[in-house]
């Protein structure tokens, strides 16, 4: 161990960690309004002493950035966090603004999704730079807006030089247990936008006319037909999720026109393309009157899938093992995290950690107070060896 | 005795009532004023009236004119609504406009100028003082649109159910751009509710999807057996709408779909058939949703006219008489207040009127031309009829 490395260790702080937490419960960040969070973050990234940077994706929708500059050129390890929560859900005991500790539990909105994992990530910054040591290379910050609708703050986020980092570890509340097996990788998602236009004519005589609706039905009745590529990780899917079409007011008539949505889960090797392609293909084949347009709709995803061998997912394996004494548990998943973007757009390599996961977007959302330690040390460790100080 | 009454007719007046109806905007939901209108002619031409609300501010307006002794009773019916004025007139559609031999309103052809017909008929008669045995009445009722609610309330009383003919004073002129019918299709609206079962959306074998399977039947409605009529050949399917899935975005599958489908009846296939025939359809897919095949109003069943029955016997009589040529007639695709009055409740019905202009569509209109005809059709149908 070096002596970086144990000096850090040292000026981790958990007391800290828990107060950031306590304080960040009590901004209200529901996805959509992550400002205030954003602007916290910042300011207490700026008293660290990093680098910090707000980047507004939308207009009052800001994602904060900060870096800690090495001494010398080297790797850039990102540590990301999504600033917006759910909404607040139904049948919540306490108020879930207001931390509330109840022995080791801490209850409170974003008290694991992912507050609790931001405030690990501040612990492990702050001893970082406490620890008053050079070290080559870059550490930095990531906290993205949007997460838990369409991903847009990721998205943006890769666009800027935050996006050309050469390792993210996302502090989503995956534990790498068998609770909890932590993603080394996730389907993507596409959701297909298909408009059919037929032609209108008295629905008495609808022989003269091109019925939309039931040239959708055939469509959709054929989605069995549509070619989903075999993976050894993954098995891609699809799902209806909505039609329309028809009148509005009462009249027989010929529906011109219908619309409908379908999810694919996609598999590595997938593209937005191949599976506009797919589905174009799929309707040709079924000889339709009507003119169909295959588009797609927010939110896309990209699947991505890395090997166990992966160096970032090898050093993961030894930090873990090192700290929780047992080695982490993998998975290939199908949740959609910021990773898609990250991993699947932006290729770069991703690990997901943080504290005890005590129902995301549920009532009553919590974490283990003696969950959070841990995760610093991990982060610390991490960011050690693969930065090389 | 004929002759006095047709003397007594008044074209000029036709056109008048016409382009007073046509000021009235009476599209369905909004029938009070023109029906007040029509009351007020009535009242003038000596006869009983009565106002019948069948909804808020939708009454119907009957009209009753008695003969100087027994006899068959005899109604002129129309619908007082009127579809919605649409875009791209060229004139406005409420305003009447006289251009080359052509009327044009909302409601020119379907059917205030049937209305104002009528009026004229009942009028020459009062005036004229003629005598007739049995009664002579006038009917005009709301919502006939949209779901018959008045033809369907008229026919609740006794004294409407009992009547022994209907002239409709429909466009249906007797030529082949609307021969007279011979019988109409019936209609039934299936409303097919399909449940399935939500899942999250990225596992669809957690679940059953309701939309899909929606789509199979939609999919599979050409397994539906129509019956052949000899007559009018077989009935038509068409789906007027679907939704289902989500109304705030979330990737669910869907546990519910609905959908509608119109279906055209002939003869020999009862509403209850129909209902049978798309259960048995649903049943042969077997599907993993839930199924409950509904229908929504309105629903008619369809019947068959014959040349023989009195009615149509003395239109054919009159049509000959007035037009110089037989009528031309067909098993019509189409629903009217007939299928309420003759195929629910086996009264005998023709439809005659002037002949229409873009009914339901800009610029409707009628000819000029051929009002006068079927003012005198109306009167002579009466008189022949009643005698």
């Amino acid at each position: 161990m070096s002596a970086m490395i144990e000096d850090v260790l040292k000026e981790l702080d958990d007391g800290y960690a828990v107060k950031k937490l306590k304080e960040m419960i009590r901004i209200p960040s529901v996805v959509g309004d992550e400002k205030e969070l954003a602007h916290y973050l910042r300011d207490e990234l700026d008293s660290l002493g990093l680098e910090t940077e707000l980047h507004e994706v939308q207009p009052g929708r800001p994602n904060v950035y900060a870096k800690l500059q090495g001494s010398r050129p080297g790797k850039r390890m990102n540590f990301n966090g999504h600033l917006d929560t759910v909404p607040v859900v139904d049948g919540w005991d306490t108020d879930p603004f207001t931390p509330v500790v109840d022995g080791n539990r801490i209850i409170g909105l974003g008290s694991n999704d992912m507050k609790g994992g931001i405030a690990c990530i501040l612990n492990t910054i702050r001893a970082v730079v406490e620890s008053g040591h050079n070290f080559p290379g870059e550490l930095s910050f990531s906290g993205v807006v949007d997460e838990e609708a369409y991903g847009e703050g990721a998205k943006a986020m890769l666009k800027t030089g935050y996006g050309k980092v050469d390792a993210i570890v996302l502090a989503e509340p995956q534990t790498a247990d068998e609770l909890k097996p932590t993603a080394l990788g996730i389907t993507g998602k596409i959701l297909y936008d298909i408009h059919v236009r037929g032609r209108a004519a008295h629905g008495f005589s609808p022989e003269l006319g091109v019925n939309a609706v039931e040239q959708a039905g055939v469509i959709l009745s054929n989605l069995g037909k549509l070619k989903i590529p075999e993976h050894p990780r993954f098995r891609g899917n699809y799902s209806t999720l909505k039609i329309e079409g028809g009148y509005k007011r009462y009249s027989v008539v010929v529906p011109a026109y219908c619309r409908f949505e379908v999810n694919r889960l996609t598999v590595p090797g997938e593209t937005k393309e191949s599976v506009i392609r797919a589905m174009d293909e799929l309707i040709a084949s079924l000889g339709l009157e009507a003119d169909v347009d295959v588009g797609v709709k927010p939110p896309y995803y990209a699947p991505y899938a890395m090997d166990e061998d992966e160096p970032l997912v090898q050093l993961f394996k030894e930090a873990y093992t090192e700290v929780m004494g047992v080695e982490p548990v993998f998975e290939y998943k199908s949740s959609i995290t910021d990773a898609n973007t990250f991993a699947g757009e932006g290729g770069i390599p991703c690990i997901h950690l943080g504290p005890f996961d005590g129902g995301a977007h549920q009532k009553n959302e919590y974490t283990l107070l003696d969950s959070m330690p841990p995760v610093s040390r991990v982060y610390a460790l991490m960011a050690d060896r693969f930065l090389g100080g | 005795m004929i002759d006095d009454i047709l003397r007594h007719l008044d074209d000029g007046y036709t056109v008048r009532l016409s382009e007073e109806m046509i000021a009235i905007p009476s599209v369905t939901g909004d029938e009070e004023a023109l029906a007040l209108y029509v009351q007020e002619k009535l009242e003038s031409y000596g006869m009983e009236t009565e106002f019948r609300y069948v909804a808020d501010g939708r009454p119907n307006v009957y009209g009753v004119m008695k003969g100087s002794g027994s006899g068959k009773r005899l109604n002129y019916n129309a619908h007082t609504d009127t579809v919605p004025a649409g875009d791209d007139w060229d004139t406005d559609p409420f305003k009447a406009v006289i251009k080359d031999g052509k009327l044009y309103g909302r409601g020119a052809c379907d059917m205030k100028t049937g209305i104002a017909c009528s009026l004229n008929m009942f009028k020459a008669i009062a005036d004229s003082g003629a005598e007739f045995r049995g009664e002579l009445s006038f009917s005009g009722v709301v919502d006939q649109e949209a779901t018959d609610i008045g033809a369907w309330a008229m026919m609740e009383e006794p004294k409407w159910r009992s009547l022994d003919g209907v002239v409709l004073t429909y466009s249906y002129c007797g030529d082949e751009t609307k021969p007279i019918p011979l019988g109409l299709t019936g209609k039934i609206l299936y409303n097919v509710k399909v449940k399935g079962k939500a899942a999250h959306g990225f596992r669809p074998h957690l679940g059953v999807n309701a939309v899909e399977d929606a789509a199979s039947i939609i999919a599979n409605l050409d397994k539906l057996q129509l019956k052949e009529h000899p007559d009018f050949g077989t009935g038509t399917v068409c789906t007027l709408k679907t939704e289902g899935g989500y109304t705030k975005y979330s990737v669910v599958v869907p546990e519910s779909a609905r959908f509608e489908v119109n279906r055209l009846l002939v003869p020999g296939e009862s509403i209850q058939y129909a209902l049978d025939d798309m259960e048995r359809l649903v049943e042969e897919l077997n599907l993993e949703s839930t199924v409950e095949v509904g229908v929504k109003p309105p629903k008619y069943e369809p019947y068959t006219a014959s040349k023989h029955e009195p009615l149509m016997r003395t239109l054919d009589e009159v049509y000959r008489a007035v037009m110089g040529r037989p009528p031309l007639y067909e098993h019509a695709y189409g629903i009217t207040n007939a299928n309420i009055f003759q195929g629910e409740q086996g009264i005998e019905c023709v439809h005659i009127g002037p002949q229409r202009g873009n009914a339901h569509g800009p610029n409707e209109h009628v000819k000029l031309e051929w009002l006068p005809p079927v003012s005198e059709m109306y009167a002579r149908i009466a008189l022949g009829y009643l005698a």
